[in-house]
């Protein structure tokens, strides 16, 4: 089946954006807002395909294929694609360089989910990552 | 308490900060003792190997100023290349750092200027940046919440400045619990395994605390240690002779909160993707994306060993001690 072309770009994970695998997924901070998400292991899985190099729509559906999701399935991808462009944490890429990712499964719908607050951008030291007191 | 040593040669004085060695020297006894004041809190005893930080004060007036590209303070910009550190503070104080693999420079320069109260705490926000680039060469990183150690057990504490780290850490060194500190602590992971160590053997108490820790004594006679808060600077020796602790493998995250007009504790349990935020709230994490890949690292995987309690604190909380057995006994 040929996929149906939503996004027009290849995916690149910003370098702004730091990855960090917790124990059912990952964990991604956006240096720049200083908000952090948490991902499933599906939702990692097709980060890191684009993690170091770039990835189009059809070949992130693609894999996801070959990881057990179905077209009922493609729907939750698109979506999590979406957000991740909508936050800022992806760009587009100038060449498509797919990395290949390990997925031990079972598959699930992939989440993002934003946690309510931000860390504070602006500290009372370099130790004291308080939001400062007035003088 | 094994405490750290001070030694002086010819114009350099050596102190140590953790796992840092400090060749600290400047062009005027005023300059110097600024720093000293604040070198000297880190009297916790770390044994060798040191990295060796080599910092210089003079007296010089820079125009330039930082962008706040890899941090920006209340009253710090920080910018940072992999090799090169610049930043500067509000009152025109700046300096400027790097590295080589075993030794880190830095060059604090500060205007002839009145040396009130923001410029000392300028420069004391300097030195700790000049501190945390080593520690964390090092290793280590930096984590601003308080810890305690029981029986194989050990807490950090989170909660905001003012939030009450300080007073559940006294709290429950009443109770036999041994403390890491109250404030800064340094966080590593050794093989995979969380290691937290102490760098204070003070504690920043305000005074109302003794209140209801009468056996600390008066601290409205201690001179307050900045001039933006009334709390005190108390050796732990004075609050609990013999109740420190330099090092241990943090088993439980502690989310403080104050719950005013409350009573007692309300003790629940934290969720595991809560308990990584709370931890990293704890945690300065610059914009500079190889380091905080290092401190995001390191707190997932401390998170990851962790269990973790949401605390709330009412105001006779520590008027009864079964308030206390309650939270041990949720542990």
């Amino acid at each position: 089946m040929l996929a149906e072309r939503v996004f027009e770009t290849s995916f690149s994970l910003q370098p702004h954006v730091v990855a960090t695998v917790v124990e059912d997924g990952a964990v991604l901070l956006d240096l720049e807002t200083k908000y952090f998400f948490q991902l499933n292991e599906p939702a990692w899985a097709i980060v890191q395909l684009f993690e170091a190099g770039g990835a189009s729509q059809e070949a992130i559906e693609e894999t996801c294929r070959s990881w057990g999701a179905t077209d009922a399935d493609v729907p939750g991808v698109r979506a999590l694609l979406s957000r991740l462009h909508e936050e800022h944490l992806v760009g587009s890429a100038e060449s498509e360089d797919l990395v290949p990712a390990p997925f031990r499964g079972p598959w699930s719908t992939p989440t993002i989910e934003r946690q309510a607050e931000p860390l504070h951008t602006l500290v009372t030291s370099a130790f004291d990552p308080s939001i400062p007191l007035a003088e | 308490m094994q405490t750290a040593s001070l030694e002086c040669s010819g114009d350099v004085l050596d102190l140590t900060a953790g796992p840092l060695q400090v060749e600290l020297s400047a062009s005027d006894a005023e300059l110097r003792d600024a720093a000293l004041q604040s070198l000297e809190l880190f009297g916790v005893h770390w044994a060798p190997p040191y990295r060796r930080v080599r910092i210089r004060l003079d007296r010089r007036a820079v125009d330039k100023r930082a962008g706040g590209s890899f941090l920006t303070c209340a009253r710090m910009n920080v910018d940072a290349s992999e090799a090169l550190v610049f930043a500067s503070t509000m009152s025109g104080i700046c300096t400027i750092g790097f590295s080589l693999r075993h030794l880190d420079t830095w060059q604090i320069s500060a205007p002839w200027t009145a040396f009130t109260e923001p410029v000392v705490g300028d420069i004391e926000d300097l030195l700790g940046l000049a501190l945390t680039f080593g520690w964390r060469r090092e290793g280590w990183v930096p984590v601003h919440a308080a810890a305690v150690e029981k029986d194989g057990r050990c807490l950090i504490l989170c909660a905001p400045s003012g939030g009450g780290k300080s007073t559940m850490t006294t709290a429950l060194m009443r109770n036999g619990w041994r403390t890491l500190g109250d404030d800064k602590l340094l966080l590593r992971c050794d093989g995979g395994t969380p290691v937290l160590h102490a760098l204070l053997a003070t504690f920043n108490l305000h005074p109302q605390t003794t209140r209801w820790f009468s056996e600390i004594g008066d601290l409205e006679d201690l001179q307050r240690y900045s001039a933006w808060t009334d709390k005190r600077r108390v050796s732990v020796d004075r609050i609990a002779p013999g109740a420190s602790a330099v090092r241990a493998r943090p088993t439980h995250l502690v989310r403080l909160s104050r719950n005013p007009g409350g009573s007692g504790v309300a003790v629940s349990p934290l969720r595991k993707d809560e308990l990584l935020a709370t931890l990293l709230r704890q945690i300065v994490v610059p914009r500079r994306p190889e380091v905080a890949r290092q401190i995001v690292a390191t707190a997932a995987a401390t998170a990851a060993v962790m269990t973790g309690l949401d605390i709330a604190v009412g105001d006779d909380a520590y008027e009864d001690s079964a308030w206390l057995r309650k939270i041990e006994g949720a542990l």
